[in-house]
């Protein structure tokens, strides 16, 4: 991925925070930055995900999730019953 | 613009790396159009991630951290209330009511939904991944 340079307004605090934490880590800030926003907005989950899951074909996945979607739905319809 | 994906769809993409679903939710994380979920949807999403075969291929904490990443991405509507009848599967209505209350495509990989296209904006996730290009370029 291309790296592009912006501008922020961000809390002082957190700030100074950052840069400590750089300062004791050795890591940018710009890095320290882009780690926290990636852990919070879950842009690895998909990753991490894939990285553990035995991968399948596409139709054989999508029949296993039309599977589970309906398997799901009849259980919750049943207890509503 | 604005996309609903049926919770097939995110399963799917999270068994199948390579597949056309996993290209969608690629394509949402890099911005390419507004996701559009309900809490209806999120708790069906939810409730199918523990079905016992896919407990075997997904972890707990991973179909967490799945329903997580689609909540706090997604723009969160109300679910619609009192979808009108318009597919086979009366459970599948909640979808097509959302998508249409929200402007939005449903992407789904359910036969009784694609069966609805062209009359219901209801893309597979090869044609959406198509419509997207298409609406790149142009």
């Amino acid at each position: 991925m291309s790296k592009v340079r912006t501008t922020l307004t961000i809390d002082e605090n957190v700030l100074r925070a950052v840069k400590l934490r750089a300062a004791a880590t050795g890591e940018g800030e710009s890095k320290l930055i882009e780690d926290a926003v990636r852990r919070d907005l879950g842009l690895d989950t998909l990753r991490d995900l894939w990285a553990k899951v035995e991968p399948m074909a596409e139709a054989e996945a999508m029949g296993l999730a039309l599977e589970a979607q309906k398997t799901s739905r009849a259980r919750a319809g049943s207890k509503r019953r | 613009m604005r996309a609903v994906l049926d919770p097939n769809i995110i399963i799917s993409a999270a068994l199948s790396p390579a597949g056309s679903p996993a290209r969608v939710l690629r394509a949402w994380l890099d911005g390419s159009f507004e996701l559009v979920a309900s809490p209806k949807l999120l708790g069906e999403l939810d409730r199918a991630l523990a079905y016992s075969e896919l407990r075997k291929r997904i972890p707990e904490e991973d179909a967490r951290a799945l329903v997580q990443l689609i909540e706090r991405g997604s723009v969160v509507r109300d679910d619609p209330e009192d979808p009108p009848t318009v597919s086979r599967d009366r459970g599948d209505d909640y979808l097509i009511a959302l998508a249409k209350q929200n402007e939005a495509i449903l992407v789904s990989g359910d036969t009784d939904l694609l069966e609805l296209a062209p009359g219901l904006p209801v893309f597979s996730a090869a044609a959406f991944l198509d419509w997207l290009d298409e609406h790149r370029a142009g």
